[in-house]
């Protein structure tokens, strides 16, 4: 791998995960000088919560106040409506149960204490300072990949800085007891999309392609098992691992075609960005592929493993890759749709969505280029005689 | 949304599991005297150690602890739960109960809690590395083998102990452990 001539890497997350991740929660809020946090949960993981709960006992530390009941997009009343709760629980901290809507609410909660009045500023004109509050993210039922990438809905107003990312986000298998495997996979799909494209980008730093990599082995290599109804826990872990991994590698400047395709996308057709991005991801690596816009073959050692990946002569990895990306479609027929007809997605949404996908800062493709990439994908034919491979 | 509805939480204690971590951290520091008297090789790794070495063995926040340290004439001593008016030289602090309980069920080795993070150590690296080849000899004197197995980072074979040594040691250990 080549070396930039000048980066910068920057990780705010500390991540624990596995047997015992939850019990650490009091001992990292009491070295953030933390003692009253603050427990927002989704609805839907409400079964989690008890598990938080039980392991604060013993810690001498008492929860400020729990509010469960957090559903659908963060509007500012609500924002507004927690704050007084945190503030009569006389909070220090915030802990996020659940999926997007929780942390959503608790990143909120940060920007107001932030700007020091009692509403939410507006998304071009926030700032973040010294009094953010510590954020703990816990991922439960309703995951969708975008809980650590620092960007939160409030009402319809995307809120994108790189401090708004959890100070720490825990993965527990307790948490996952009732969580489906089949509802990650849109979470996943996004995550698969946001690593990959790191690599179609072309030039990237060693340390965010590392995070790629290691997102793209733990989701893909765990997928399958993942989805079984009744084993498949581990893999549900290793999964959530690659999901929380790959939203540290989001930043403004640094969403590739594929993921800002899928949330243009996901704007004006309300579908989740994770399916679309599913039906896209192929496409564009297939395009960019086709194309020989420094596409590195290195992208299926993540997906293949290295024997796999040894095992390939180097001139067709590229290739290969492809045939994965498309096989992996085709395996996950009946949870994402093969092509964006099938979500009965007109063309006038997608042009939409192409003119804003262009516009966005670092999308090194042009307007017809990615209008040629989500048409196939819109039809379901790969970019060799039009037929599938 | 009913403010009043959302109060706070005082979780509550585990009992149980900190009366279990109470005795076990007795147990295992009145081994460490009795040991240090027993067998030459946790001797010689006393020796190694500063003359007013200090280790507590504690858990977060205000769980059980365990003092160990040096006394004069090369002898080691167990404190109980507090170093008086000692200095602690060497802090080890499991970070949460549960963690304690996945050491001392021996799910977990020390050497495997360790690289997991479940503890925090402050105070010199080294001699937190001897205290941990101290606790490994200890254990492989207190319990069988099929426990002590899961409890060490690796058995020692019959070359390195041998079988008196072995059980002549655990006798002598447990006598002087839960008698004088």
């Amino acid at each position: 791998m080549q070396i930039p001539g000048y980066y910068e890497f920057y990780n705010r997350t500390k991540i624990s995960s596995g047997r015992g991740a939850l019990d650490n929660i009091p001992f990292e809020l009491r070295s953030m000088d933390s003692y009253r946090p603050f427990v927002i949960a989704d609805r839907a993981a409400r079964r989690g919560v008890a598990g938080l709960v039980n392991s604060f006992h013993g810690s001498d530390m008492t929860i400020g106040a729990l509010f469960e009941e957090m559903e659908g997009p963060v509007y500012p009343y609500i924002a507004e409506e927690l704050l007084s709760i945190y503030r009569k629980g006389d909070c220090d901290s915030l802990i996020a149960v659940g999926g997007y809507a929780a942390a959503s609410a608790a990143m909120a909660l940060n920007i107001i204490l932030s700007s020091g009045s009692e509403r939410i500023p507006s998304s071009e004109n926030f700032k973040l300072n010294a009094e953010m509050r510590p954020f703990v993210y816990v991922p439960s039922a309703g995951v969708c990949g975008r809980e650590t990438a620092g960007e939160a809905l409030i009402g319809h107003s995307v809120y994108r800085d790189e401090l708004l990312v959890p100070d720490l986000a825990v993965l527990d298998r307790r948490m996952l007891h009732g969580v489906k495997g089949v509802s990650l996979v849109p979470a996943a799909m996004l995550a698969l999309a946001r690593s990959t494209d790191v690599y179609l980008d072309g030039d990237t730093d060693p340390l965010i392609a590392s995070y790629a990599s290691a997102s793209i082995s733990l989701v893909y290599g765990n997928l399958y098992k993942a989805m079984k109804r009744y084993s498949g826990g581990k893999e549900r872990l290793a999964l959530l691992n690659g999901i929380a991994v790959s939203g540290l590698l989001s930043s403004p400047s640094r969403n590739g075609i594929v993921t800002t395709a899928a949330l243009e996308l996901e704007k004006f057709t309300g579908h989740p960005a994770g399916l679309l991005a599913g039906i896209i991801l192929p496409f564009a690596a297939d395009y960019i592929f086709r194309k020989g816009y420094g596409f590195s073959g290195e992208l299926l050692l993540p997906f293949a493993g290295i024997d796999n990946y040894c095992s390939v002569d180097e001139k067709d990895r590229g290739g290969k890759m492809i045939e994965l990306l498309y096989l992996m479609l085709d395996n996950l027929e009946g949870v994402v749709p093969c092509s964006l007809r099938k979500l009965h997605i007109p063309e006038y949404i997608i042009r939409s969505a192409v003119e804003k996908t262009a516009a966005v800062n670092g999308i090194k493709l042009n307007g017809k280029e990615i209008l040629e990439i989500l048409m196939h994908a819109h039809e379901g034919t790969s970019f060799n005689e039009g037929g599938r491979v | 949304m009913n403010r009043k509805v959302f109060k706070e939480i005082k979780p509550g204690n585990k009992y149980l599991k900190k009366f279990y971590i109470a005795v076990m951290l007795w147990i295992v520091g009145r081994a460490i005297q009795a040991a240090s008297k027993v067998d030459r090789e946790v001797k010689e790794e006393f020796a190694s150690l500063r003359e007013d070495f200090t280790v507590r063995l504690r858990v977060a926040p205000s769980g059980p602890a365990m003092v160990v340290g040096r006394v004069e004439k090369s002898g080691v001593r167990y404190f109980g739960s507090s170093a008086g008016d000692r200095e602690i030289t060497l802090d080890m602090m499991i970070k949460n109960i549960e963690g304690a309980m996945t050491v001392f069920t021996f799910r977990e080795s020390t050497c495997q809690a360790f690289c997991n993070e479940r503890f925090v150590v402050s105070g010199d690296i080294p001699d937190a590395l001897v205290f941990v080849r101290i606790l490994n000899l200890v254990e492989v004197f207190l319990l069988p083998k099929i426990i002590a197995s899961f409890a060490v980072k690796r058995y020692p074979s019959r070359s390195t102990m041998g079988f008196m040594r072995k059980y002549v040691g655990r006798v002598l250990i447990y006598i002087r452990a839960f008698t004088f």
